[in-house]
């Protein structure tokens, strides 16, 4: 008679149940917690500013054609961590704006693909496994030459 | 008889209210506490500190409260240093008990002891 009781209120399906709830609730909540904690776009955004920021305060088209230019000097960018660490990456397009005279400055780990299939999604991918990427087209002024350029930085990061 | 059957199912249905109550305070606990424990505080200063450091242009001057991360450090007996900045490697370390503690990478090249600590305001001073 007692089992009958403790079997209805009690039983293996209800332990069960608890498990189930508990599991899910436990995954739930790291899940919520590894999301939260992702701060890959902010940091390519952060250095998408940096880098646009030093390349167009005084803009010399001159200056950065030259080939001891260093952009990671002129940026106050550490080079090792770009090199040695695959968790950064950046591609500088400057285009002049009639001509089509071009220069490409790029660092880190190439994950130029990678991000133009984000941008063609439209949507940062949150997968685990793909960088996240930043794109940031601005207009830079050269005083010298009068010229003006169109300047389009991506970066990603991939730090988690 | 009758009652013996009702007394029984009184104590399944307590017993069963009991577990219950027992099992949602402990997922209560859990959810509050992990958002709170050492490792996911020391991520997330980590993160904070060199976020801050690459946010900001070079020259300016940032404070960062660490109040915080004091009393964890106490709480868990730990004296050690609670903020390590390696200016070859990059890298933030937060730790608030002995062990590895988290560490998060910047990308600025910062001057060797371009980061200090202000003791009295609790207080991390970075200077890009």
């Amino acid at each position: 008679m007692n089992k009958k009781a403790d079997e209805k209120y009690l039983s293996i399906w209800m332990f069960l149940i608890w498990a189930i709830i508990g599991v899910s609730i436990v995954l739930g909540v790291l899940m919520f917690y590894s999301v939260q904690g992702d701060v890959r776009q902010i940091e390519a955004q952060s250095l998408a500013d940096r880098l646009s920021s030093c390349i167009t305060t005084n803009f010399n088209y001159g200056e950065i054609t030259k080939s001891d230019f260093n952009i990671y000097l002129k940026c106050n960018l550490n080079k090792d961590i770009f090199d040695k660490q695959n968790i950064y990456y950046f591609n500088i397009n400057i285009t002049a704006e009639q001509k089509q005279t071009e220069k490409i400055i790029s660092g880190g780990t190439n994950w130029k693909t990678e991000c133009d299939y984000q941008f063609l999604r439209k949507e940062a991918d949150r997968e685990n496994k793909f960088p996240q990427c930043t794109k940031q087209d601005s207009t830079a002024f050269d005083s010298t030459t009068n010229k003006k350029y169109i300047v389009s930085i991506i970066t990603a990061s991939n730090q988690k | 008889m009758k009652s013996k059957k009702s007394q029984n199912l009184i104590t399944g249905v307590i017993m069963f209210l009991i577990l219950n109550v027992i099992f949602f305070s402990i997922m209560f606990i859990f959810v509050g506490s992990v958002g709170t424990t050492g490792s996911f505080i020391e991520k997330e200063y980590s993160q904070k500190v060199a976020l801050a450091i690459d946010k900001f242009v070079p020259g300016t001057e940032v404070s960062v409260d660490i109040s915080e991360l004091y009393s964890y450090a106490r709480n868990n007996n730990y004296a050690g240093n609670i903020v390590n900045l390696d200016y070859t490697d990059n890298k933030v370390t937060i730790k608030l008990k002995n062990g590895e503690g988290s560490s998060f990478y910047y990308f600025t090249k910062l001057n060797p002891g371009a980061v200090s600590i202000d003791e009295k305001k609790m207080a991390l001073i970075i200077k890009t």
